[in-house]
């Protein structure tokens, strides 16, 4: 019974989604998705803690054996990112409540919240599935309906930022395919698992096919997960989608294709193959170059958004710098910064949110004296900042922490020193933003609290809280993590 | 000004009998409590069921969490206290830091017997502890205590000011971090606090919110952060080497092969040197001590640089003293710590000269003597096992300093609160118009210009006497560490000739003569805490019996070469001798300058510490930003016109910034026409390094 409630899960969230041509009432959509949600994060409790007590549920769908059919895998790790994506989904939700009537028009809305629906459909499949093909698909689906949330404001910017994310990503998508491709060339299946076993053997046979895969794959992926490079259509998408979706995409979407890859490198080409091949140097190359250069490049934005993306950018760099270690201690680091980060950037993106819409200022200049106008918004801000920085107390310094550690386990102090340096740029453009809204002149300016509706400020506060809870007492998920980290590591 | 006499008419008066009330019960607690850390066993029984009722406090963590959370509860009913009588808003604080007084002093038997130490396993994910040792216990009393008097103080000065509620809602803030530094258990918490003491000093610094202020506030600010940095990758380093991260001496960071340790002890100089004021980091403290309100000034120098010197006291105890024997990397570590502490203290004693400005003197002044003061933690590891002295000299240094620089800031803010004027060649005469405020400030300047009766002499003679012995029992080499200490004391009088001389004795401006004395509440504090001063100078044993000789006992020293130990006398002939000739020159120093009118020299630019150090990395990025954008193209012309602005009058940020966007709109502008370009570059680049280099190397 408790086996068919990812399917339930998938189900419900794709009816929804299908409601929405049907429905042009934002109202209904709104309580539909609502209840989705609820439903789905409540299916998520039930199903980590089944996994954790019993052990890992494989579904083959339709009945096939797993060389033909498709097989989903709902272990530690998919269960636990699954509740992770409901639980933040929830939130935002709650936010959205708030907010998107002042942004959009409201056939806008109900057919913002199906194109939401879709998404989180295509999330829960990309963690479920252990086929590649599979993979693909919900990737497409993901990058379509992204496009359409970012477009959704029907602006002429929100044109353009949709159509070069359309671009970069069809391109990620494509090279994603031809890894795939090459993968059934060599072996003559699309399933993970059985993947790996012919791997393990065919590697010395066609090496050159191998490499390529990895290639293909890997660079498609980072295209998607915005690694430096490439990470081009990253600062305009997300920073013209409206507010929340600014907040999914860049605390959820972004890190799903990390997983993806970490999907590919644990479970379809293996630790062996992977490191055989260099990939761990690689991936450092690019974290190091994200780190600083997604922070430096950040210094130089003057629109509060943009900004945060990239800084999104750098903290890509971080979440791939932890892959690079490629071991179950490197994954959990990766796995709390994920959580961390989905947090602290959530909350900023849904402070900006309320600025923009409330006091319609999105430039950096004109959030001098911001504190005196919004002090609930700012103070989450400012909380939030200071965990992009690190400041002890928070879930930012704990993951920051915990990847410096890591890495002076392996005796690789040079990447703490990009950490700090990176860490020092955060200050230097997250701590001018905080002061400018709270220590300047105040004259003329009427103090006083803001009138912002209040299920945005309430999922503002539970996201500040989740900040310091994770900052403080960082063992009350460490047990999770763990375990998705050993059930795709093996236990360290 | 309407402000101020709102609040005069809210009633002043009734607040002087209060505060007197107050002051009263707390020195009365105050003289009994010493009495009875003097000789516990005189007290008979009432002694034994204080030290009882002391075990029992002692047994959780309570009382160090209400001492913790005092300042914060006591703020917030401040606040909350909708009321426009300003007395009692500044009472409930008051009465606040004299309870926590009362429960510094009930814990006292507690930790005579031995630390307080309490773990939590949770928190941080690696486990928060705090404990409460003789050391920590002599700060944390110190600091009740300072901050009581200058609470009572900045009631009269903040009327002045706006933003009273955010002042003291941070001060307080501040304040909870401060003891946190002190009472920490471990380097995380130590770190914890310390961060938390950089968030919340800034607001202090940038309360007038002017743009010196908030400059100066920044700089304050981006330097305490780089500190945490440093400190935290000490952290992480300490981390990986011993597991963990409690201040217990069974690490020795010193037997670790290789440059570790030493690595971990620049880390941590340089993070807690930035918040001592070390040279050469101290560059925030003279530009954010002196634009401060002058109450916080008072703690910021008083107090708060003494944290950075403690955790550095603290790092050194807790990983690089041995259990047993010293080994010989420590003097190698001391000529480091001492050699800073040199420079320091003429860098301080130098600019203090030259200053105008009377708060910007005794900011040059602070990082003079905390200059003595890593001077001595230097003679402690160069003497090891002989070094008991010099901690002494140092920690006696340390709670000297605290004493009579808040009360030097005091008469700052008092003067200022009076004239509205800081620059004191403005000043003069000042003596006849405010004749207690000019006792007071000689009183404090005698002291820290160290004059035999006062408390200063009392510690700078003790870490005279810890170079004595490393001349003796090191080498004859330190006889230049004694002449520069000889010269620098020397200067430190010069400079407070000069403090005094130009505001109280000089010729008497006209602008003052009206100038009536006012709202006599706010000597209160200045003047026991002068009493103060004299008490320590006439009985100078007794904080040395008490605190700082358990301290000096409970590491490995020997004890025959403490204070006690040595059975001190700090008025033998010879150091009065040398006192005399300290002051001679002092004055000759003084005189000299004044008549070759080089009191009022300014140092070229380019000699500042800032310059020096960020002119070749901005001189770096702008000369890339030539290179790649030679056209200036893509530089909108807001951008240029900044960007061309001479390169070291542009704050190094402001550079960083300019160059980062340049970067941007020039990259952004080369990817987009190219995408699919780089697409296959990086994918062969990168196929490359994965098949060339693993299957042909």
């Amino acid at each position: 019974m408790i086996s068919w409630l990812p399917i339930v899960q998938m189900m419900l969230i794709l009816t929804i989604a299908l409601m929405s041509p049907l429905s042009k009432k934002a109202r209904l959509m709104t309580h539909l998705l609502a209840y989705g949600l609820i439903a789905n994060t409540i299916i998520g409790v039930v199903l980590l803690t089944h996994v954790h007590a019993v052990g890992p549920i494989v579904l083959s769908l339709g009945g096939h054996a797993s060389f033909l059919g498709i097989e989903f895998i709902i272990d530690s790790f998919s269960a636990l990112f699954t509740l992770f994506v409901s639980g933040i989904g929830l939130l935002i939700h709650m936010y959205s409540l708030g907010y998107l009537p002042h942004a959009l028009k409201e056939s806008q809305i109900a057919s913002y919240y199906g194109l939401l629906a879709l998404l989180y459909f295509a999330v829960f499949g990309l963690l479920y599935t252990n086929d590649l093909f599979n993979t693909y698909v919900f990737i497409e689906i993901l990058s379509i309906t992204t496009c359409a949330i970012i477009s959704i404001a029907r602006k002429k910017r929100n044109y353009m930022a949709a159509f070069r994310y359309l671009m970069l990503n069809e391109l990620g998508s494509l090279s994603f395919l031809m890894g795939v491709a090459l993968l059934y060339m060599i072996t003559g299946s699309l399933n993970m698992t059985m993947i790996m076993n012919q791997l393990s053997t065919q590697f010395a046979a066609y090496p050159i096919n191998v490499t390529l895969a990895l290639g293909f794959i890997g660079v498609g992926l980072a295209m998607k997960s915005a690694i430096f490079p490439f990470h081009e259509w990253l600062p305009d998408a997300h920073s013209s989608a409206p507010a929340p979706s600014s907040a999914l995409l860049s605390g959820v979407v972004v890190k799903l294709y990390l997983l993806v890859i970490v999907k590919i490198l644990f479970r379809v080409f293996g630790t062996g193959i992977a490191e055989t091949l260099n990939a761990p140097l690689v991936m450092m190359i690019f974290a190091v170059v994200a780190m600083v250069f997604g922070s430096l490049f950040a210094l130089g934005q003057k629109d509060i958004k943009r900004m945060l993306a990239y800084s999104t950018v750098s903290q890509v760099g971080y979440i791939l710098l932890a892959l690079s270690l490629l071991s179950t201690a490197g994954l959990e680091v990766m796995f709390f910064y994920i959580f961390s980060h989905a947090l602290i950037k959530g909350t900023l993106f849904l402070v900006t949110g309320a600025t923009i819409s409330h006091q319609k200022k999105r430039s950096l200049e004109s959030y001098k004296g911001l504190g005196y106008l919004m002090p609930l918004s700012m103070t989450a801000f400012a909380l939030a900042g200071f965990g992009m920085v690190g400041i002890p107390g928070t879930s930012g310094f704990v993951a920051k922490f915990q990847i410096a550690t890591a890495f002076l386990d392996v005796d690789q102090a040079l990447f703490v020193w990009v950490l700090i340096v990176s860490s020092i740029l955060n200050a230097l453009y997250y701590f001018p933003i905080i002061i400018n809204g709270f220590v300047t002149d105040n004259e003329g300016i009427d103090v006083h609290l803001e009138k912002v509706p209040w299920p945005m400020l309430v999922t503002l506060s539970v996201f500040v809280l989740g900040i310091f809870l994770l900052g403080v007492m960082p063992g009350v998920i460490m047990p999770y993590i763990q375990a998705a980290a050993e059930v795709m590591g093996g236990v360290s | 000004m309407n402000h101020w006499m709102k609040a005069e008419k809210l009633g002043w008066k009734s607040f002087t009998v209060q505060s007197m009330i107050i002051m009263g019960f707390t020195v009365f607690g105050l003289s009994i409590f010493f009495a009875y850390v003097a000789s516990p066993a005189s007290f008979g029984t009432f002694g034994e069921r204080f030290a009882d009722l002391s075990y029992r406090a002692a047994s959780t963590p309570a009382v160090l969490l209400i001492i913790l959370g005092m300042p914060l509860l006591s703020a917030l009913l401040r606040i909350g206290l909708n009321q426009r009588s300003l007395t009692l808003k500044d009472e409930i604080l008051l009465v606040a830091d004299v309870a926590m007084i009362v429960l510094v002093m009930l814990l006292y038997p507690a930790v005579a017997q031995g630390p307080l130490r309490f773990v939590s396993d949770q928190g941080f994910g690696v486990g928060v502890s705090v404990q409460l040792n003789m050391l920590a216990y002599m700060f944390v009393l110190l600091s009740v205590v300072v901050w009581f008097f200058v609470m009572m103080f900045a009631h009269e000065y903040m009327k002045k000011e706006d933003h009273n509620r955010r002042f003291f809602l941070f001060l307080s803030l501040s304040y909870t971090a401060t003891l946190g530094i002190f009472i920490a258990g471990d380097l995380l918490t130590l770190f914890f606090a310390y961060e938390m003491l950089t968030i919340m000093t800034y607001l202090l610094v940038a309360h007038h919110q002017s743009k010196d202020s908030i400059e100066a506030a920044n700089e304050y600010l981006f330097m305490g952060i780089l500190g945490g940095f440093s400190i935290f990758v000490a952290m992480v380093l300490i981390y990986t080497e011993t597991g963990s991260f409690m201040f217990d001496q069974s690490y020795q960071l010193l037997a670790i092969p290789g440059a570790t340790p030493y690595l971990i002890l620049g880390l941590l100089i340089i993070g807690f040197g930035v918040k001592a004021g070390m040279f050469p980091l101290h560059v925030w403290l003279p530009k954010a001590h002196p634009v401060a309100p002058s109450p916080a000034s008072s703690l910021l120098s008083g107090i708060m640089i003494k944290v950075g010197v403690f955790g550095l006291l603290q790092s050194l105890i807790y990983f690089y003293f041995p259990v047993e024997v010293w080994s010989d990397s420590t003097g190698v570590l001391g000529q480091v710590l001492l050699w800073i502490g040199l420079v320091t203290m003429a860098l301080g004693v130098v600019f203090a000269i030259v200053q105008s400005d009377i708060k910007k003197l005794l900011a040059y002044s602070s990082v003079s003597q905390i200059g003595y003061i890593f001077l001595g933690l230097g003679l402690m590891m160069i003497l090891q096992d002989k070094g008991g002295v010099a901690l002494s000299g140092a920690l006696y240094h340390m709670v000297n300093h605290a004493l009579f620089k808040s009360l030097l800031f005091m008469v700052a803010g008092l003067i200022i609160l009076r004239t509205h004027e800081r620059n004191m060649y403005k000043l003069g005469g000042l003596a006849r118009h405010l004749p207690i405020t000019a006792a007071i400030s000689l009183i404090a300047s005698l002291a820290i210009a160290g004059m035999p009766l006062f408390n200063g002499f009392v510690s700078k003679t003790v870490l005279h006497h810890a170079i004595t012995e490393s001349i003796t029992y090191k080498s004859n080499l330190y006889m230049v560490v004694d002449w520069l200490f000889i010269a620098i004391s020397a200067g430190t009088v010069a400079y407070f000739i000069k403090f005094n001389y130009f505001i109280f004795f000089g010729p008497e401006n006209a602008m003052y003569k009206d100038l009536q004395v006012k709202r006599r509440s706010v000597y209160l504090p200045m003047i026991v805490m002068a009493l103060g001063l004299l008490m320590i100078g006439l009985f100078p044993n007794f904080l040395v019996e008490t605190f700082i000789q358990p301290v000096a006992l409970g590491l490995p020293f020997d004890a025959s070469f403490t204070v006690a130990g040595l059975d001190f006398n700090y008025f033998a002939g010879k150091e009065l001798l040398l006192t005399l000739g300290i002051w001679a020159g002092g004055f000759a120093i003084f005189f000299g300058l004044k008549a070759k009118q080089l009191l009022t020299y300014s140092f070229p630019d380019w000699l500042h510490l800032e310059f020096l150090l960020l002119y070749p990395i901005s001189a770096l990025m702008h000369g890339l930003l030539l290179l790649i954008d030679s056209d200036h193209e893509t530089m909108d012309k807001a951008t240029y016109q900044t960007y061309r602005m001479s390169n070291y009058k542009l704050t190094f940020k402001d550079h960083l910034v300019a160059f980062s966007d340049i970067l941007n709109q020039k990259y952004e502008g080369l990817i987009i026409k190219s995408d699919a370009f780089i697409y296959t570059l990086f994918l062969t680049a990168v196929v490359i390094v994965m098949g060339v280099l693993s299957f042909i190397l």
